[in-house]
């Protein structure tokens, strides 16, 4: 009975941390790259996509909800503008979801990813764009919101994949200055 | 032994295919002791026959050396080039990235061995 509970409350942490780090990483986004941004929803460059990849590939369900929270975090249900915020918290959860089982069924992606490569990553990187330009889009047209049609989609699906690369790789040119401080 | 892979085991996944995109930081302890074996003998005597190389002893069996070669190759530091004279003749040559991580190699040591600044 407690075994439950205590896993319970351990994942709701873990999605509590992912989802700050997630919102840190808007924060930062949008300081560094304000004049990037077409709208509230869209921007050229978007790094915390790299994390919308990332989070549900390494700690599956409790990554999704680490994105939900984290858009709850930015955008908060408040008094009189419920909907949206909720609709747009779980297309962030939703899109990688879908673009990670598209990949899976593609390359045949093992559970425990051994087998993984930099060819699966650009491969999950674009889908996840895709599927998240597609739900966020949906979720404008849902919520009556004015969406620019297919500039807002396109930017977001560039900001997604821009973002992404920049961030995996500065984490690989910090793995191999890491590995040559090592060797030294 | 449960059937959810742990957290641990797909970010170690995760961080190997990142470490793919930097070619350098990919390399084994294996490849990096044969590219080292390579350098020097590039240093010494320039062009290096595959065939020769397939007989050191000290670097392994002949399989061994051969599929470290290819690895090499394959992540982008040395190339097979065939003589004019007799096309039988394989060798094998550095890239430009090989010579950039010959080039990086020079220079950290250089900076390691420059005298320190004296008070």
């Amino acid at each position: 009975m407690i075994r439950p509970l205590q896993h319970s409350i351990y994942w709701f942490l873990k999605a509590t941390v992912l989802g700050a780090v997630w919102a840190g990483l808007f924060r930062i986004n949008a300081a560094l790259f304000k004049e990037f941004a077409v709208s509230d929803h869209a921007s050229w460059i978007f790094l915390p996509a790299a994390l919308r990849v990332l989070m549900p590939l390494v700690f599956r369900s409790s990554g999704v909800g680490g994105l939900i929270l984290g858009s709850l975090f930015i955008t908060p249900p408040l008094p009189g503008n419920v909907v949206a915020p909720l609709l747009f918290a779980i297309a962030s959860g939703l899109a990688p979801v879908i673009g990670i089982a598209i990949c899976q069924r593609i390359f045949r992606l093992a559970p425990d990813l051994a087998g993984l490569s930099a060819v699966h990553l650009s491969g999950l990187s674009i889908l996840c764009a895709l599927s998240n330009s597609l739900c966020v889009n949906f979720v404008l047209f849902l919520t009556h919101q004015p969406s620019r049609g297919a500039l807002n989609a396109v930017t977001v699906f560039v900001g997604d994949v821009t973002g992404t690369a920049m961030v995996i790789y500065a984490i690989a040119g910090l793995l191999t200055w890491t590995a040559k401080m090592r060797a030294s | 032994m449960s059937s959810v892979p742990p957290s641990h085991v797909r970010f170690l996944n995760v961080l190997n295919a990142i470490r793919q995109l930097s070619p350098a930081g990919s390399l084994t302890a294996d490849e990096q002791v044969m590219l080292d074996l390579l350098i020097l003998q590039w240093h010494e005597g320039g062009r290096i026959a595959l065939s020769d190389l397939m007989q050191n002893n000290s670097a392994g069996s002949q399989s061994t050396i051969y599929r470290r070669l290819l690895s090499l190759n394959e992540k982008g530091f040395v190339r097979f080039g065939t003589s004019l004279r007799d096309k039988r003749i394989r060798f094998v040559e550095p890239t430009d990235l090989a010579r950039h991580h010959m080039q990086a190699m020079d220079d950290r040591l250089t900076g390691l061995l420059s005298p320190y600044p004296t008070n």
